[in-house]
């Protein structure tokens, strides 16, 4: 322990060294566990140590880029651990990514090993990934066949700059890496952990994959404090009720939610409290990744008043290392106009700026800009995109900023969000909020959710109108509803907001970090539409054929 | 709104540095903020873009290059 951090100078803590601190105060308390297996502080330690021997072994240094594919078990904390402390930084890469994602994410990473399982490389490359085309991948399951050499010691130097490089998708283009440092993290954990009063006897789960950030802040949420991560299995993740049963069963007490995961839960839980099962051990539920709709969670308060387990929504940013604004919710914030977002956490600021750079009046819609410890270092190989997003700021001296396309407004120091500036839609003419219409569609009684997308029109790529993309609140009013909605939505919203196409979905497609994938919901109307328009060609046929057999039958 | 300041092809544009050696786009436009120099411009947005690609080869900030020692 006495190596790390050798000669750096005071206040270069890093996370590591976080981790290493829970060691020495709750050794024999269980750091991590998976459906197969668990570890104590102590022997989480003992196998990151070894591994990072290891990656040590076959060339990973200070600087590197490590990248990890693996699936939902202990092997990737104990991995992170190990990258980390030989000052490396970690790529994760989510084994369900498209291949194409995966080569682009490494191929723009240039990651000096990538750690992974044998079966799964030779799913993403074949058999060409056991040559030494691809020499530099390093196995989990040969790690007991290592014999660490005493001689060849690894140099720790775990406060190199980068800690891991998460890919975003941007609206266009590739994915962008984005480079967050040991500083951030912690500046983000010191600012939040208090605030969620987490100890060590908290139980958090990991319910995002290592790809999407959120995962950043429940590993050393937990890490951190001196808590327990729990893995949640893949098979458990995507079904509520699996999921409310695991959550009984693990004691989880934090658990952190996109809004879309969270609608599902609701019900899940809703009918798991009928069947009178035990209440869940739940103290915190932070929700992030999306917009939240606050007339959506009252339901959760039926069955469990806030004042008991606390609902928290934080919007963030991975730019900005994971959450940005901080707010305890509560009945009297139902009825508030848009996503309520609190207040920016102590170690940044977030300002609202117009189109010149400067700040915007109270009660005025600006954009998101967010300064301080949080912002991260950039993109990997983009310095043009670097530039352009983190910016000097003018209002903290030799500082950067970085500008998120996110709109919102403030009302007396509290944020409200008012959705993405590139979301704006321009349908004929007119600039649209679709989040707008989507608050209206659901706050009919007989709509449970509803997306707003852009309809693509034929001959150009400009938009034609809007599709609202529905789930009922009962099977029955998928029947004949259209008319009624549309009478209900013209007398709340201006002509040119009435959406030209509705479609029933039963669920909403997620990507893989669990937010809602516009892109898929899309394609979901193309299918409906050309289907519908089949069945419309097969009943010209069919009116056809029997036209020419009456015809037949008069002429004979 | 949605037209960001930055992403304007109309508009000219510098690029700043500052003490870590991080660099910034900026508008010509504005103001350019304390703490900051320019070092290359007044270009066309692409042509500024272009340069950061050829000039900026380290995402570090100048003070952990030095910590780093490499």
């Amino acid at each position: 322990m006495e190596q790390i951090n050798k000669g750096m100078p005071a206040g270069t803590a890093c996370l590591y060294q976080s981790f290493a601190e829970q060691v020495v105060m709750h050794p024999n308390r269980i750091a991590v566990s998976d459906e197969h297996s668990s570890l104590t502080y102590k022997a989480l330690k003992q196998k990151a140590d070894l591994a990072s021997h290891r990656l040590y072994a076959s060339g990973v240094r200070t600087g590197n880029c490590v990248a990890l594919i693996l699936p939902r078990n202990c092997e990737q904390i104990i991995h992170v651990l190990a990258i980390l402390q030989l000052g490396a930084c970690y790529v994760p890469i989510d084994p369900d990514y498209p291949k194409e994602r995966i080569d682009w994410i490494i191929a723009c990473s240039q990651p000096s090993a990538i750690v992974t399982q044998r079966e799964l490389s030779k799913t993403l490359w074949g058999n060409d990934s056991l040559t030494k085309a691809m020499s530099h991948l390093l196995f989990v399951e040969d790690q007991f066949n290592f014999v660490p050499d005493e001689h060849e010691k690894p140099v720790y130097r775990a406060a190199g700059a980068f800690a891991y490089i998460i890919f975003t998708s941007g609206s266009t283009g590739n994915p962008k890496g984005v480079v967050v440092g040991h500083q951030q993290v912690l500046a983000l954990i010191n600012a939040a952990m208090p605030l969620l009063d987490a100890t060590h006897t908290d139980v958090w789960a990991l319910f995002h994959s290592l790809a999407f950030d959120f995962s950043v802040w429940e590993v050393w949420g937990a890490l951190t404090t001196g808590a327990k991560l729990t893995i949640i299995p893949k098979s458990v993740i995507w079904s509520p009720d699996a999921l409310v049963q695991y959550l009984r069963a693990e004691k989880v007490t934090i658990l952190n939610q996109t809004p879309s995961a969270f609608y599902a839960l609701i019900d899940a839980e809703s009918k798991a409290l009928k069947m009178s099962e035990q209440p869940l051990c739940l103290r915190k539920v932070v929700f992030g990744g999306e917009a939240l709709n606050l007339d959506k969670v009252k339901k959760w308060w039926q069955l469990y008043p806030c004042e008991i387990l606390q609902l928290i929504n934080m919007y963030g940013i991975t730019e900005t290392t994971v959450h940005v604004t901080w707010l305890t919710l509560s009945d009297s914030l139902c009825g508030t106009e848009n996503s309520p977002i609190g207040e920016g956490l102590s170690s940044l600021e977030v300002l609202l700026l117009d189109e010149n750079l400067e700040k915007v009046a109270d009660g005025e819609i600006g954009e998101i800009y967010v300064a301080g410890d949080q912002v991260a270092f950039g993109y990997i190989n983009r310095p043009d995109l670097t530039a352009m997003r983190f910016v000097a700021s003018p209002f903290h001296t030799g500082k950067r900023m970085y500008r998120s396309g996110d709109l919102a407004k403030q009302i007396d120091g509290q944020l409200f969000y008012f959705g993405r500036a590139d979301r704006q839609l321009k349908v004929r003419g007119f600039r649209i909020e679709p989040s707008e219409i989507e608050v209206v569609l659901e706050s009919h009684a007989k709509i449970q959710r509803a997306a707003v997308i852009a309809k693509p029109c034929l001959d150009s790529g400009l938009s034609d109108g809007l599709i609202a993309i529905l789930i009922a609140t009962e099977e029955s009013f998928t029947a004949q509803p259209i008319a009624t909605l549309r009478n209900y939505l013209s007398q709340l919203l201006p002509v040119h907001y009435l959406p030209s196409d509705f479609l029933f979905v039963k669920k909403f497609p997620l990507t893989v970090n669990g937010k809602l994938d516009e892109k898929a919901l899309l394609m979901q109307w193309q299918a409906n539409q050309k289907s519908t328009s089949s069945l419309h060609q097969q009943r010209l046929e069919l009116l056809r054929l029997k036209q020419q057999d009456i015809l037949a039958k008069s002429t004979t | 709104m949605s037209e960001n300041i930055f992403d304007d092809e109309s508009m000219a544009f510098v690029v700043l540095i500052n003490h870590e050696k991080q660099y910034s786009l900026w508008p010509e436009v504005l103001t350019i903020p304390s703490g900051w120099e320019q070092v290359f411009g007044p270009q066309t947005r692409d042509t500024c873009l272009s340069w950061l690609n050829d000039n900026w080869t380290d995402l570090r900030p100048k003070s952990l290059i030095e910590m780093d020692g490499n």
